[in-house]
């Protein structure tokens, strides 16, 4: 069974973009915002988050904090991803999850498949 | 003198001296008094009855101790100590009292007097009146503390870019100045919105004094100086005919702080408009004089100035942040479109076969890559300008680093070949990693670029006393020493290179970064004979 990857991000071509990077691996779940990615979580967990920043319903670092803070979540890898700078993450621990935009596609890829073999 | 006189009277028989020396004493402006050893005034001229405005006959074998203060006593002691002993006492400056109780400042001179046979007998003892030189003195040092305060207050003002920190010493200044019981700054603040607000600040008084007075109204009292028609100086305000009649307090509202004396002084703006007011109060009458009213305008038009300073520096500000803000945000719109562009061409880039379209992909990719480098540079500017670039300090090895980036020189650019030396050993530092690896990518990528007719750039790594040094040459263009000056400021680029693209961004954002790191970046060139950039900075994070 392929492993699952809820994609938070507002930009259409980018999320159609890296479903197509994604896809022929993994189960990708595409989410529009916050609000989306939320329902998701409540129906079931995702083997790795792709969380962007900046979302129009809130901001992405924050929510991946939240998921840390939570028993059930706290150990579903967060890979962020921002057009911004890595030291506006609110937790810098997460810097290491985080990848700057744009990118180049097989370093994308190689973080997201070690982020999902450590599971 | 009539020490002169005497002299002069050498000529005369010895009866004659006696009557033209009594003459001189009776004559002298100065009180001229004798005493003997036990302190008894033994003579008494007209200068004494002048200054002390006792007769002769009122004070002839009195003590000397009537003339003088309960205080200072004890000078009686230490004078006649000094009579005995043969010592003369000169130009003494004291207090003495006169016969109505007044207090005189005087000056003595006090010399022992002998008999016949050399015994000391008494003392005689010149008294001068000094009192008006005091006060001009007095008068000068107060004036000269005006001066200092005036001269204190303006340096403190004028480098103070936030209001309230003007308004208070200068509150405080004017208060102490003009001698006050109470003083305030009442001034309209416009806010973001661009609504006008009152900010005031109290001295000699606490604020709760003012707080339940509210701003100070548009009464004819107050109009004169909210209109900016003068300044308003009142001896006592409770006999001012426009005071008492106006509603709803019909004077001083209950729990108002006693104003008798007042006086009120507006504020303007350099360009004339009425910003605000200083207003002093005092319970008893007439405190306030013209001088007063002087200095207090002064000051008034300095902080007026001060004010002006902030409000400019306050706008400067207001849209420096928001240029920040739109870059920042520009920034971010720029890269989402950035991000698919590079990520399809990468998909592409593993597609496609054909060589051709191969090498378009490659092109179209650099390019894309180049933009998105010049819009981090333009983000990071902003964020420098703004004092917000943030470090992110890691151990790391500069060697691993330095050889990391060259290797990717050997794709991107076949034109050159970067060569690599290392001296020293230990190359672990504590640096921004990303930012450090900024700084070597724009140093070798300006090598390349400013040598296009060279095929050598060098690198070196050095370490040592408890620093690392990173050495780029190039065998290109070169600078010449003007050039070498400018070339770490923002948008700054070479001369004569139009065709040589770039934001003139790399440099400045390079040395502001090794900056931050506690380093320097140096630049050793000639005119075409190439150019060596190096940077120098410690290897441990030094404690902020």
């Amino acid at each position: 069974m392929k492993k699952t990857i809820y994609l938070v991000e507002d930009d259409e071509d980018i999320r159609d973009m890296l479903g197509l990077i994604l896809n022929r691996s993994y189960h990708v779940v595409p989410c529009e915002n916050l609000k989306e990615f939320n329902t998701q979580m409540n129906q079931s967990l995702p083997d790795l988050v792709i969380m962007d920043i900046m979302l129009p319903d809130g901001n992405g670092d924050e929510a991946g904090l939240a998921l840390q803070h939570n028993a059930v979540t706290k150990d579903i890898p967060v890979l962020f991803m921002s057009a911004n700078m890595r030291f506006e993450l609110a937790n810098p621990l997460n810097k290491h999850s985080f990848i700057g935009k744009p990118f180049d596609i097989k370093f994308f890829q190689q973080k997201v498949n070690h982020m999902i073999s450590l599971q | 003198m009539p020490g002169q006189n005497l002299k002069s009277a050498g000529k005369f028989p010895d009866i004659l001296k006696l009557a033209v020396l009594s003459a001189i004493v009776e004559s002298s402006e100065d009180a001229i008094i004798s005493k003997d050893l036990n302190g008894n005034i033994t003579s008494w001229n007209n200068g004494a009855q002048r200054i002390f405005e006792y007769a002769a006959e009122e004070v002839l074998g009195k003590h000397i101790s009537i003339l003088i203060p309960n205080e200072l006593l004890s000078e009686e002691e230490h004078i006649i100590k000094s009579i005995r002993a043969g010592k003369r006492v000169d130009h003494f400056k004291t207090v003495r009292v006169t016969k109505s109780g007044r207090r005189l400042h005087i000056s003595l001179t006090i010399s022992p007097v002998k008999d016949a046979d050399g015994n000391i007998v008494g003392a005689s003892k010149i008294a001068r009146d000094i009192s008006r030189d005091i006060l001009r003195e007095n008068q000068i040092l107060q004036y000269t503390r005006r001066l200092e305060m005036l001269n204190a207050v303006s340096s403190e003002i004028s480098g103070l870019l936030d209001e309230h920190s003007i308004l208070q010493p200068v509150t405080d200044a004017t208060t102490k100045i003009t001698g006050a019981a109470f003083g305030a700054f009442f001034y309209n603040a416009i806010n973001e919105e661009g609504e006008s607000y009152l900010l005031y600040t109290i001295s000699g008084a606490p604020k709760e004094a003012f707080e339940k007075l509210g701003a100070p109204r548009n009464t004819p009292l107050f109009h004169t100086t909210f209109a900016g028609l003068g300044v308003v100086r009142v001896a006592d305000v409770t006999k001012d005919p426009r005071y008492g009649h106006i509603p709803p307090h019909y004077g001083m509202p209950e729990g108002h702080l006693p104003v008798v004396s007042y006086l009120a002084v507006p504020v303007k703006s350099v360009s004339g408009n009425v910003i605000g007011g200083l207003f002093f109060g005092h319970p008893e009458a007439g405190v306030f004089t013209e001088e007063h009213e002087d200095m207090v305008s002064i000051i008034a038009s300095q902080a007026s100035v001060a004010l002006e300073n902030c409000r400019l520096f306050a706008e400067v500000k207001k849209l420096s942040d928001k240029k920040d803000e739109f870059i920042a945000l520009a920034s971010h719109e720029l890269k989402t479109p950035l991000t698919t562009i590079s990520g399809y061409l990468q998909v592409l880039q593993q597609q496609i076969a054909d060589d051709t379209a191969k090498t378009f992909l490659d092109k179209s990719l650099r390019q894309v890559h180049k933009l998105n480098e010049l819009v981090t540079d333009m983000f990071d500017v902003s964020k420098i300008e703004a004092g917000k670039l943030v470090l992110d300090f890691e151990l790391f090895d500069i060697k691993d680093l330095l050889l990391e980036v060259i290797e990717t020189y050997r794709f991107s650019a076949k034109s050159h070949t970067v060569y690599f030396e290392a001296e020293g050993t230990g190359f672990a530092v504590e640096a921004d990693r990303q930012r450090i690896e900024q700084v070597i990518q724009n140093l070798i990528t300006n090598a390349i670029k400013y040598s296009p007719a060279a095929d050598e750039v060098f690198v070196k790594l050095k370490t040592g006393t408890g620093e690392v040094t990173v050495m780029v040459k190039d065998e290109g263009i070169g600078l010449g020493a003007a050039e070498q000056k400018k070339i770490f400021s923002r948008f700054y680029r070479v001369e004569g290179n139009r065709n040589i693209s770039g934001l003139g961004l790399g440099l400045y954002l390079s040395n502001e970064i090794i900056k931050r790191h506690n380093g320097k970046m140096y630049v050793k060139s000639e005119i075409g004979k190439g150019a060596e950039f190096y940077f120098t900075f410690p290897s441990k994070k030094r404690p902020a």
